[in-house]
């Protein structure tokens, strides 16, 4: 039903305005969020959010649902900003990557706090570190809960390559992350 | 016979189940959504509803131009080749020899 609903939108969106809107509104929470993960700056995300979406209303004429949903298309348009994103920072180097979200648990002993806080950087950093297409993945399955097709589309890989990488990926996080913390989840 | 489990070697033996989860569970702990500001959405909300109505009404434009050109073009060229066609059968009609004009000696030669 909802399928329907939305299959309904995007046809309208192909030519009205309005509808665009309301398509935007739809994603845009997502993308951003996409978006921040890599680059983990609000500005650089907020900048690949809008051309993510520009380039969608160029293309939106030509979309036709034959195998790739919506969501994946546009997440494909997102990922391929994000893969220039990286080409660029590689060359320049300099650029800061923003990355501690404060972590505000007043129920937590300071002690407790503390420790918390140095394990989340530690993740973070060890996140930050994965290469892209890992850190893409980890994002689009954990936190969009997008199946192995999708994110075959968005990466521009086939499903049996999505899959070995997956199994890469967590094998290697496995490897990386400290002994006991996963008993502790 | 051997089964199919003893003939291939296993490469790679898949991650336990409660163990994905728990690498899940730290995954998505340390990525809470974000947000972006509700200004931004705001800001580029209205932009791009602008953007498309200039993108739609210049599609709609081009597609008018098309579709009139296509009819005017393919209208001038019909009557263009109803000429030749007229022109064509009627010299086709002049340029043949009338059969009165064959004269009967000129066919029976002594």
């Amino acid at each position: 039903m909802e399928q329907d609903e939305e299959r309904g939108l995007i046809t309208r969106a192909q030519s009205d305005p309005e509808a665009f809107g309301e398509l935007y509104r739809r994603y845009v929470g997502r993308i951003y969020n996409y978006n921040y993960r890599h680059t983990g700056n609000p500005i650089e995300a907020e900048d690949l959010t809008s051309r993510t979406f520009y380039r969608t209303l160029r293309g939106i004429k030509s979309y036709r649902e034959k195998g790739a949903s919506f969501q994946a298309w546009l997440f494909r348009i997102a990922h391929n900003l994000v893969v220039n994103w990286y080409r660029d920072i590689s060359r320049h180097p300099s650029v800061a990557i923003d990355t501690a979200l404060p972590f505000h648990s007043p129920a937590r002993a300071p002690n407790d706090y503390v420790e918390a806080q140095e394990e989340r950087a530690l993740l973070q950093q060890m996140l930050a570190d994965l290469p892209e297409d890992r850190k893409t993945l980890l994002i689009l399955k954990f936190v969009e809960q997008m199946s192995n097709i999708e994110i075959a589309v968005v990466m521009g890989k086939s499903e049996g390559a999505i899959k070995a990488l997956y199994h890469r990926t967590l094998t290697s996080l496995r490897d990386m992350i400290p002994e006991g913390w996963l008993d502790e989840v | 016979m051997k089964s199919r489990a003893q003939r291939y070697i296993v490469l790679q033996e898949s991650m336990p189940a409660e163990e994905e989860q728990a690498l899940r569970q730290v995954v998505v702990c340390d990525m809470p959504p974000v947000v972006p500001s509700p200004a931004f959405v705001e800001q580029l909300g209205s932009d791009l509803v602008a953007e498309a109505r200039r993108h739609y009404d210049v599609e709609q434009r081009r597609h008018r131009v098309t579709w009139t050109v296509g009819l005017v073009g393919g209208g001038a060229l019909s009557v263009v080749g109803g000429v030749a066609l007229w022109f064509f059968v009627w010299r086709k009609r002049a340029i043949a020899p009338s059969p009165v004009a064959v004269s009967p000696v000129a066919a029976h030669p002594a």
